[in-house]
């Protein structure tokens, strides 16, 4: 199979830009999978080994989870919404701290790839990347 | 390398519990009719609380722990291959095999497809096979939509849900057989596809030489990703599941910058809907943390054996899969909702 006609563009140069906009944003989500995996492993080993304080031991939860999600806030006292942010010294809130920061990583990378498509020349991909932005904010906060 | 070792970490931090003393402590402020199963909203009945916790007590958390992980391994490998995403195998296939409610389980499903892309992505997105381009216009709507379908799942009752993603993944599975394979014809892009720029080219090992690439239909694909929005964060599957079928089908994009591309998605529409599941308490640490572990592994596999497999293989895996995966929901939910 050949390359169709337009898959060269006389805009070569912003071709390039592009590639590297998508080169840097490959390794900003390199960094972000290492940053989260080592939060999330860390925070893993503290809860189940007991080093961390939790207000729901581990071992209490294969009892439990086969509850709804509704069902098993209520039997746990666990918090929903934002509000497990106060208490992340709670070895279970800990854990999902370092869940939290995948979502939010991502979100935060494709806010930042919005300018550099805009340094790129690529305005239409600037504004696409700053909407997604938006909707990963109103995901998080609003819903 | 560093994800190997970090994982390597989880399983000796697993292997630990072995020899700790076990405790068997339940939360002091668990009211015992909570652990009875029912639920105000019929959201429950999937396998009533005495079977479940005989099934639980069979092996203590980090035996569950420990099995997951070697699942979600193998499903990793499996899904960055097939280019269908960890959700759309996770979620069917584990609430088959292990006791966790559905609520959890589509939480999890959603956390390790979008964990499982975001692994796969820096060397996809390297290659030059996924395209930002191709995959953010669309991942702008599917991910909008997205946070609609997560809402709905986690008030929809458990057996309608796992009936309905019955329906959805046997219909994908359907449109991916009848569908002619691998050979595209020439395209000429469509006016919003051109205004995006989306085309590019990349090298295929398997032909040896380097592959040009456009779309068409960008604007329907557009319309299609509403639903895959919808039904994604529904069931808790991301949106690898379709991304494979509408970028090569409907837009005619090549199968590996589809699968490549799909994984790029993955990370955006599956975030959407992460955090519905999130703040709805849905995502649990003991299930969700050793099925991330287990699909960070597999899926760098998958990704480095992707570019020496040839399209007509991965189709005819991914069929297999989405089949397979289908049929299981869609017994478990007629099931559910006749009983």
């Amino acid at each position: 199979m050949t390359a169709p006609n337009n898959a060269r563009t006389p805009g070569d140069t912003i071709e390039n830009k592009i590639g590297v906009v998508s080169r840097t944003y490959a390794r900003m989500i390199g960094w972000l999978v290492s940053v989260s995996l080592s939060a999330l492993v860390a925070a893993f080993v503290l809860y189940v080994s007991g080093l961390l304080p939790s207000s729901l031991p581990v071992e209490a939860i294969p009892e439990l989870w086969h509850l709804s999600a509704s069902d098993y806030a209520a039997a746990t006292n666990r918090t929903i919404g934002w509000q497990w942010i106060t208490q992340i010294a709670d070895g279970r809130y800990l854990v999902y701290l370092s869940l939290v920061l995948f979502p939010a990583g991502t979100m935060l990378l494709v806010a930042i790839a919005s300018p550099l498509y805009l340094r790129a020349r690529a305005p239409w991909m600037s504004l696409i990347a700053l909407l997604e932005a938006a909707v990963l904010l109103f995901a998080a906060i609003a819903v | 390398m560093r994800t190997s070792l970090l994982t390597l970490l989880l399983i000796v931090s697993l292997a630990s519990a072995l020899v700790a003393e076990p405790v068997t402590t339940t939360p002091a402020d668990a009211p015992a009719t909570h652990a009875s199963g029912t639920d105000q909203n019929d959201r429950d009945t999937v396998s009533p609380a005495s079977t479940a916790t005989a099934i639980a007590s069979a092996l203590p958390w980090w035996g569950w722990a420990l099995l997951l992980f070697g699942f979600t391994t193998l499903l990793g490998v499996i899904a960055v291959i097939g280019g269908v995403g960890g959700g759309v195998l996770f979620v069917p296939i584990v609430s088959a095999l292990f006791p966790f409610h559905f609520d959890f389980i589509r939480g999890a499903g959603l956390m390790v497809a979008l964990c499982g892309a975001l692994s796969a992505a820096p060397r996809l997105l390297r290659s030059g096979m996924a395209s930002i381009r191709l995959g953010l216009p669309l991942a702008l709507v599917g991910s909008a939509a997205s946070i609609g379908g997560a809402s709905l799942g986690l008030v929809l009752p458990t057996s309608v849900v796992e009936l309905l993603l019955g329906i959805s993944i046997v219909g994908i599975a359907t449109l991916m057989i009848a569908a002619p394979s691998g050979h595209r014809a020439q395209l000429r892009s469509d006016p919003i596809a051109s205004a995006l720029g989306i085309r590019g080219n990349y090298h295929d090992s398997s032909v040896g030489h380097r592959v040009g690439w456009t779309v068409h239909r960008t604007g329907w694909a557009l319309v299609a990703y509403i639903g895959i929005g919808i039904i994604g964060g529904m069931f808790g599957l991301g949106a690898g599941w379709a991304n494979v079928p509408t970028l090569t089908l409907l837009m005619g994009a090549p199968i590996k910058v589809a699968v490549a591309t799909s994984g790029y998605i993955m990370t955006l529409n599956s975030s959407a809907a992460a955090w519905v599941y999130l703040n709805g308490g849905a995502v649990l640490g003991l299930i969700t943390v050793p099925s991330i572990a287990g699909m960070m592994v597999g899926t760098k596999i998958g990704a480095r054996l992707l570019p020496r497999v040839r399209p007509r293989v991965i189709r005819r895996i991914v069929t297999i899969l989405l089949v397979g995966a289908g049929l299981r929901s869609l017994v478990a939910g007629l099931i559910g909702v006749i009983g």
